[in-house]
């Protein structure tokens, strides 16, 4: 492959194409690309938009964090996990715990241990010991599930989700069980919507850079195929685990932006509804592109929203899942592979750039071509 | 633990009747699970919704004033009917992709029946007219036994003999032994994949037919439009404690499901009884890890070993 | 070829993206036994794939006697009269033999059961004892039978045997082979892939040898086997018969 890519700089003997073959240079400029039209947008919406369009912009972006979460495991992986979610979760209460004021504490989960009831940080390290929090519990759980295929992984991580979220539930000492966990001072619209955007910039640049990695080549061209990934010396649950952990402090910052936003938590904050929603977005936009995975959110968030307020104006529930419901299930007879496939936007526009001018075809663009 | 052993011989037998009853529902629905699996490698998410439907049509019929005995056919055939017409309209087209996609597709199919009888019922539970059944009960010594827990038992012991001898005697459902194991042999005898297929979704309807006749109709007495979603998950644990894809595992795994629930009912103090279900989703969680094949050598969910 | 059973004509077939037949040209009258011969990996057990309809066609048509059967799913070209009896037997293990022999009558010659299985029993009297054993419990040489045994419960013109002596004891499959040249008197056309070249080439009436897809050579047993040089050259080995 890097064959290919010599005669490919050879060919264009530019300086610029010379650095494009880099696949560190490839990845920061995609990712960057990316989160800056994500940026631009969400930014003209917010600002021009009324109350309710800023909140519809905030959700989004939770929401976005924890696909994106998602895309570095699945999208590079292959193997689907529905727990995500939980991880939200997690994150979201230890983000919680660490940023509610200690009187706070003391009146609704005053039988915690200590360190629990004294801590009291600022949002952004409170988000960081969320991070770490959830990736120190992912790690075991990578273990067992980075090893698992389809169906078992499928089945697997519904269970992890399940046993989580009834931990939660019922752990009432530490997270006011089946109660709402409330008095979390918020920022206004403002400065959420600018820590959100931030950490997903960050998000999809550190999800474009995995995805160009050793790491996120070697499972992507392997994630259907143990035997080959050994055969060609890849350590498959190593990689795996590297995006499962990954993937998991992603969500935590998901959920601990949502707690924020939203000023309280329950475990009815991640039920299954959720689950079903970050799933049925995971899917019908594809998921092996981090730019797609953007692009395809930023899409059905629209068509979502329509369908909330016909749901809304018609007075009838169910409206809005039946149509992503619909939506996903169409794509899964059609066109399993999603919305947008495999290739990031700027991978797309070179490859149009190069057949445009006519250039020789050099089969696999690069390395990414995978 | 102790609390276990402290029971009278006739609470013993009132949680054995118990367990026989909850066990055979769940080996119904296990069965749903696992015949679909062992023929297309699918877990069919919408299964529950199988349920949910033969629920509403006895709620149908019991509203135009039907007497509660044809619910158990209407049950039952309504269950047969939805299962085949999912497969035909649904899971046809998507026949060769990749068992994941099946999966997938399962989902959207379940959301979409969901979500469209909230839609048609509205998102409450309505009341299936159909008398208090559960107050029947009988004597044997100090134990009171339900005649619905009899009827349960029995007609689910009735309806895996005739599966049994179906499976064992007539051709198509050799077949459907047959393509469990090798699916290419099968059509190469001559008989059509399509058939196979249509039998073991009929098979699984029938039998979820009767699983929403005692479990909705008798012991809950409502429908709503998600209550699919619990029988789906016993199904789906019955199946996999039992080896996906074995049924006489499904059987089994619906037995130890049952038994563990009435378990962790009596050992469990009140509040943590949400701890159960996550413990048998552990539970089936590891036997999927350790023992894929479960507990009776089925098919089982092939573990890519990395 | 008329008055042929089977006849492929220029027959490509492709796994996936790759391209595994080119080019194929052959056929097999009524009465022969036609073999199959090549190394490991040529594309025989594609071929009778192929035949069969498991396999995608990317060019060229199969013919069953008068029929094109190239767009016929397998399951009609079993029931059209052609069965094949695998590599490697594929046996329903976890099923008796009568349940084997039950299945290989497929949905439409149950009818006949009785009597073809007495046929069968007729033709591997060893099975006959055996008609309630677990089919995975058998030897290797039974199994063989079985899995003829249950392709002709159909009652088929055509029979694909691909690799009967495959893991079988020398002995065993001298009994197998003798098997074949019988059934060829009752009147089953053959088409036989065999690695063992010598016993192929003894019972056959043609043969093709199939390199990387692709037919090398073709022509009566005794062409093929004065040709030394075809078996060495293709077949990799000197064949002493």
């Amino acid at each position: 492959m890097s064959a290919q890519a010599t005669t490919a700089s050879v060919e264009g003997a530019k300086g610029i194409r010379k650095a494009g073959d880099l696949w560190l240079v490839r990845a920061l400029t995609g990712g960057v690309l990316t989160a800056v039209l994500l940026i631009a947008l969400m930014t003209g919406l917010f600002e021009t938009g009324t109350g309710r369009t800023q909140q519809v912009v905030l959700i989004f972006l939770a929401y976005l964090l924890v696909v994106l979460g998602l895309q570095i495991f699945t999208g590079n992986s292959g193997v689907i996990s529905f727990g995500h979610v939980a991880f939200m979760a997690i994150g979201g209460y230890t983000a919680m715990l660490m940023n509610l004021s200690v009187s706070s504490k003391a009146s609704q989960i005053g039988g915690a241990p200590g360190f629990i009831k004294n801590a009291h940080f600022a949002f952004l390290p409170a988000t960081l010991i969320g991070v770490v929090v959830t990736c120190l519990i992912a790690l075991p759980f990578g273990f067992i599930f980075a090893r698992l295929s389809g169906t078992a992984a499928a089945i697997a991580t519904l269970a992890g989700y399940e046993i989580a979220i009834t931990v939660i539930a019922n752990w009432a000492s530490v997270t006011h069980g089946t109660f709402t966990l409330y008095g979390l001072s918020t920022y206004p619209e403002h400065t959420l919507f600018w820590w959100m955007i931030g950490w997903a910039a960050i998000a999809i640049v550190i999800a474009r850079l995995f995805r160009e990695s050793g790491l996120g080549l070697s499972l992507r061209a392997t994630s259907s195929d143990g035997l080959v990934a050994r055969a060609i010396g890849v350590n498959m649950p190593l990689a795996r685990l590297a995006a499962w952990v990954l993937s998991a402090g992603i969500a935590a910052v998901s959920g601990a932006l949502y707690m924020k936003f939203l000023g309280s938590l329950a475990p009815t904050t991640f039920s299954f509804n959720p689950v079903i929603i970050v799933t049925l977005v995971m899917f019908i936009v594809g998921g092996r592109s981090v730019s797609g995975v953007v692009v395809g959110a930023t899409i059905i968030a629209f068509i979502d929203e329509i369908l909330k307020r016909v749901e809304n104006n018609l007075q009838r529930s169910g409206i809005e899942i039946i149509g992503l419901a619909a939506i996903f299930t169409a794509m899964m007879i059609f066109r399993s592979e999603g919305l947008f496939g495999r290739w990031e936007i700027d991978e797309l526009a070179v490859r149009w750039w190069r057949s445009a001018r006519g250039g020789r075809r050099t089969g696999k663009e690069g390395r990414s071509g995978a | 633990m102790s609390v276990v052993f402290a029971y009278t011989g006739s609470e013993a037998a009132q949680q054995i009747v118990n367990w026989l009853s909850l066990g055979s529902i769940y080996a119904l629905l296990g069965i749903g699970i696992a015949a679909v699996f062992a023929v297309l490698g699918m877990i069919n998410f919408a299964h529950g919704e199988v349920l949910t439907i033969s629920g509403i049509a006895m709620l149908l019929a019991g509203e135009a004033g039907w007497p509660w005995e044809s619910f158990i056919p209407i049950a039952i055939l309504t269950g047969g009917v939805t299962a085949v017409l999912m497969e035909r309209i649904a899971f046809r087209p998507v026949r060769n992709a990749p068992p994941l996609t099946l999966l997938l597709t399962s989902l959207g199919l379940s959301l979409i029946i969901q979500n469209a009888l909230q839609l048609w019922r509205g998102p409450r539970a309505e009341s299936i007219n159909i008398p208090n059944l559960t107050s029947a009960t009988f004597h044997v010594g100090s134990v009171i036994i339900q005649w619905v827990d009899v009827a349960t038992i029995l007609t689910t012991f009735a309806a895996l003999a005739i599966l049994n001898l179906f499976l064992r005697k007539s051709v198509r459902g050799l077949a459907m032994r047959a393509s469990a194991d090798d699916f290419t042999m099968t059509r190469l005898m001559g008989i059509r994949a399509n058939t196979v297929i249509t039998a073991a979704f009929a098979v699984s309807g029938l039998l979820a037919g009767i699983a929403a006749f005692f479990y909705l109709g008798a012991q809950t007495g409502q429908v709503g439009y998600d209550y699919g979603f619990t029988p789906l998950l016993k199904g789906f644990i019955a199946a996999v404690i039992g080896g996906l894809g074995s049924l006489s595992g499904a059987v089994l795994g619906g037995f130890i499901l049952g038994g563990l629930e009435i378990f962790f009912q009596v050992t469990l103090p009140a509040q943590k009884t949400p701890f159960a279900t996550a413990i048998v989703f552990g539970i089936a969680v590891l036997v999927l890890l350790f023992r894929p094949q479960g507990v009776l050598a089925g098919r089982g969910v092939r573990i890519e070993r990395v | 070829m008329p008055g042929a059973i089977l006849t492929a004509t220029k027959v490509g077939a492709r796994y996936g993206a790759s391209r595994v037949l080119w080019n194929v040209d052959l056929h097999v009258l009524p009465g022969e036994i036609v073999t199959l011969l090549g190394a490991n990996g040529a594309g025989k057990t594609t071929f009778l794939h192929t035949v069969m309809g498991l396999v995608q066609m990317t060019s060229g048509r199969v013919f069953h006697g008068e029929v094109d059967i190239s767009r016929q799913t397998p399951e009609a070209r079993v029931t059209g009269g052609i069965a094949l009896c695998p590599e490697g037997r594929r046996i329903f293990t976890k099923m008796t033999v009568e349940e084997n022999l039950r299945l290989g009558a497929g949905l439409k010659h149950q009818h006949g059961y009785d009597e073809n299985v007495q046929y069968v029993f007729e033709l591997f009297p060893a099975l006959r004892p055996l008609n309630a054993k677990m089919a995975g419990l058998l030897s290797g040489g039974e199994q063989q039978m079985l899995a003829v045994g249950r392709a002709l419960m159909g009652r088929p013109r055509l029979l694909l045997l691909d690799e009967p002596s495959l893991g079988l004891a020398p002995m065993i499959v001298t009994v197998i082979f003798g098997l074949i040249e019988r059934l060829r008197e009752e009147g089953v056309t053959i088409l036989l892939v065999e690695q063992n070249v010598r016993m192929a080439l003894q019972i056959a009436d043609r043969g093709y040898v199939v390199n990387t897809g692709r037919i090398e050579v073709s022509g009566t047993a005794d062409e093929l086997r004065e040709s030394a040089s075809v078996e060495e050259a293709y077949l990799g080995l000197a064949v002493h018969v």
